[in-house]
């Protein structure tokens, strides 16, 4: 173990009575747009209806002390860092020591529109398996918020992945002692885990991840020819996305054209990142409302929005979208690829067809490869008992 | 359909009075930071730019001036096939006025061609001759402003048919020439394209400042090759409002119908990026283009209507439309004036003339030395003249 250099301190969320109070007040005067005919199943975007309903239990019903007590009810700290440009980073970030002292250490890093909230009903199961009557190895859990995101500091300048995972790998050495470590993510956080992978080979024991971000360098001659599976899935990925980049093309390209908004409305705020949580949630997209709230319980959204509208946080964290992009860490140099034993475990999305494995492979070292058959893109929000079953599991066999 | 009623414009002090209270109560925030001489809008909308317009529109500006200004032009409403429609209806000082149909776009307004509305009307009171003077009709969208909200997202296409309804069966018009940019340039393109006087319709001409409806041909000389790839290029970094607006529309309207300094800046992002902002005291500087009352009167208009959510709508009607292609092997046959405004911008703007002539039956081609997207907005008079130039044109070849 290196010796722990840099101090992390004690960090409790508490948001003030008065911002409260100001959330309260802005979301009586909503001034809501009325909906074109025909958006039953959000075709043109996040349902009136369940606007409507999401706003008034924010405003009525939604206990944000509760929220915060249960947030807090694991030990979390905050951390400086700084990096070679000088810029100081705060990481925010639960710290969950599991019950054994040969404890493997493993991060989870979210995504957006997600917070470290993702995982919390995770941490217990993977911290003390014994508890849940699970016999598989016990985790030192760390779950940080992505910089720019939640309780983490709002970079100067936007940062990408690939300075993210430098941090999180100072992170893991330089202030919690680990040599070593294991990692795990879904959304942007898969792409920060994979370019820690990348960057810090040496440290890495193995890597979970729900996504699979970084592209192979297709062109190189170790590549072979996209086969017909993989042609015919890239299509279907392609035209999907046509339907649903909108919010990336804004936010990757002027995010502060959209961020006024955001910040002022928490109904807007609502609108913007609920239409993700439908979409992109395992949600029963036959219905309006009822499989939406059956999947993200008012308790558990609420609480997600309320964390980015009290951290004031949404323009940083959709200038990801802008900062990943221009550090191009996505496609992979000639040869490059994920040496780290890789487990891969596919949660049904949408429409979206499963990734051939053969074209994770191009990438990765994929080891263990799961299609689960319930759980969404917040798999471990909306399936928290499969998902560290499944987690637990992977690193037991690649460990 | 329905006879036109008057109509004038009066937004209650409530609307206004909580639109400035929200305005008001905006809480500034951060943004990246952008090096000394760097670009502020390289991220969007430049935070120190948008703070001091909206400390403008609660110190000086005043809405009720501006209302005055737009009911200072007669304006009124009808129902076509069930769409409410505002316009304003000026009658020309010529004997036989040749009536113009003026159409804007997004994120513009009726208010857009209030310079030119004197100029070409009566072109007497500028050294002109009065018997050029033309009857001028100017609706808002279905959707935007003053006109009504459609149950579902209308687009180009639909709206053309509503415009030809317009003028020829409530306003009694036999023939009327056609002008648009943005939006309005797709509509007038199918008003040549499907209600052009050879294909039963009443439109005669057309004249457009804005690449709308295009022909389905590959390019094909260097110079159209060229265009089509700078115009991908800035469609990639300019063309993410299009792609929210034209597939999620209500996803991004829950903040902007909330938020006034919100849709502010979504709008004011806009101007800045279309905009012919190069001369003037500060180069580059947006209010080389616009007032900040011009562009507050024309959010406002917006805002107070209620309507940023409806005229987002008219993208995703484009889209369920199918686009805006004319099928392979046809093209606009109704003579076509085409404005090739030196701002506009890339991703819209004007190919080659090679290139527009597979599409138009092109009769003028003019390259006025200034101006941008909001072409008549921008330019007043200089616009006026293009258009002038190009109706006593059809008029001569008649």
């Amino acid at each position: 173990m290196t010796h722990q250099i840099i101090p992390a301190d004690p960090f409790t969320i508490r948001v003030s009575d008065a911002e409260i109070e100001d959330l309260k007040r802005r979301l009586q005067r909503t001034r809501f747009p009325n909906e074109p005919q025909g958006n039953e199943h959000w075709d043109y975007g996040t349902s009136l209806p369940y606007m409507e309903r999401l706003v008034e239990k924010w405003r009525d019903d939604f206990d944000w002390r509760k929220a915060e007590e249960n947030l807090n009810r694991f030990p979390q700290y905050r951390a400086t860092l700084t990096d070679a440009d000088g810029e100081d980073h705060e990481i925010h970030f639960i710290y969950e020591k599991g019950s054994s002292s040969d404890a493997v250490p493993l991060i989870l890093t979210h995504g957006w529109p997600s917070t470290f909230r993702e995982f919390l009903d995770v941490v217990e199961p993977l911290a003390h398996p014994e508890r849940f009557g699970r016999s598989g190895p016990a985790f030192d859990v760390i779950v940080p918020s992505l910089i720019g995101y939640g309780f983490s500091s709002k970079p100067r300048i936007p940062i990408g992945p690939a300075a993210i995972a430098d941090l999180w790998h100072r992170l893991m050495t330089e202030v919690l002692g680990y040599d070593t470590y294991a990692a795990q993510a879904g959304d942007w956080g898969s792409f920060v885990t994979s370019r820690l992978a990348l960057q810090h080979a040496k440290s890495l024991r193995a890597i979970h991840l729900t996504m699979l971000p970084l592209r192979p360098f297709l062109k190189h001659e170790s590549q072979p020819p996209v086969s017909e599976e993989e042609s015919a899935w890239i299509k279907q990925m392609n035209a999907w996305w046509r339907q649903e980049e909108g919010y990336r093309s804004i936010q990757s390209t002027k995010p502060m054209a959209l961020a006024f908004a955001l910040v002022d409305s928490p109904a807007g705020l609502a609108g913007w990142l609920a239409d993700k949580y439908y979409r992109l949630g395992d949600t029963d997209k036959t219905t309006t409302m009822d499989g939406m709230i059956a999947r993200f319980p008012f308790e558990t959204i609420l609480t997600q929005l309320s964390i980015y509208w009290f951290s004031g946080t949404i323009n940083s964290a959709n200038t990801l979208y802008k900062a990943g992009p221009a550090e191009r860490s996505a496609l992979l140099k000639a040869s490059e690829k994920v040496t780290v034993p890789t487990a891969y475990s596919e949660y049904p999305m949408d429409t979206l067809p499963i990734t051939p494995r053969s074209w994770a492979e191009r990438g990765y070292n994929i080891k263990r490869w799961r299609v689960m058959d319930k759980g969404g893109h917040f798999a471990a929000m909306e399936e928290p008992e499969l998902f560290a079953d499944d987690v637990r599991d992977a690193f037991a066999e690649m460990l | 359909m329905s006879a036109p009623k008057p109509f004038k414009i009066e937004i209650a002090d409530t609307v206004l009075d909580t639109i400035k209270r929200k305005v008001a109560a905006y809480e500034w925030h951060e943004m990246p930071e952008i090096a000394e001489g760097g670009d502020r809008w390289a991220y969007g909308a430049d935070m120190a730019y948008i703070r001091e317009f909206c400390d403008y529109w609660l110190s000086s500006y005043d809405w009720r001036k501006w209302e005055a200004l737009l009911n200072s032009q007669p304006q009124f409403k009808a129902t076509v096939d069930g769409q409410e429609i505002h316009f304003i209806h000026v009658k020309g000082s010529g004997s036989a006025p040749e009536p113009l149909l003026l159409t804007h776009g997004w994120p513009g307004s009726v208010l857009e061609f209030y310079d030119v509305i004197e100029p070409l009307a009566h072109p007497e009171k500028f050294g002109g001759n009065a018997e050029d003077g033309m009857d001028l009709v100017i609706p808002s969208l279905p959707g935007y402003g003053f006109s009504g909200k459609p149950k579902k997202p209308i687009g180009p296409k639909g709206t053309a048919a509503l415009w030809d309804k317009l003028m020829r069966d409530v306003l009694g018009y036999k023939t009327y020439i056609a002008q648009g940019g943005d939006w309005g340039s797709v509509v007038t393109g199918y008003l040549g394209y499907e209600h052009g006087m050879d294909k039963n319709g009443g439109c005669k001409a057309i004249h457009i400042n804005m690449n709308g409806l295009r022909p389905t041909v590959a390019p094909e000389t260097e110079e159209e090759i060229a265009w089509t790839t700078a115009a991908g290029a800035a469609l990639a970094m300019d063309g993410a409002y299009l792609q929210i607006q034209m597939t999620k529309p209500q996803t991004l309207s829950y903040a902007m119908m909330d938020s006034p300094v919100g849709a502010a800046a979504w709008i004011v992002e806009k101007f800045h990026s279309w905009s012919d902002r190069r001369n003037g005291k500060v180069p580059g500087h947006l209010e080389n283009a616009f007032t900040k009352d011009a562009m507050l009167t024309d959010i406002m208009i917006y805002l107070a209507t209620h309507t940023f959510n409806t005229a987002t709508w008219f993208y995703r009607g484009y889209l369920e439309e199918g686009g805006a292609s004319m099928a392979p092997g046809t093209k606009v046959e109704v003579p076509t004036g085409i404005a090739k405004f030196p701002q506009e911008a890339q991703a819209y703007c004007i190919g080659p003339r090679s290139y527009m002539e597979k599409g138009y039956n092109i009769v003028h081609w003019s390259e006025p030395e200034r101006g941008g997207h909001f072409a008549a907005w921008e330019t007043g008079k200089l616009f006026a003249d293009d258009v002038m130039d190009f109706v006593k044109k059809i008029r001569a070849d008649k």
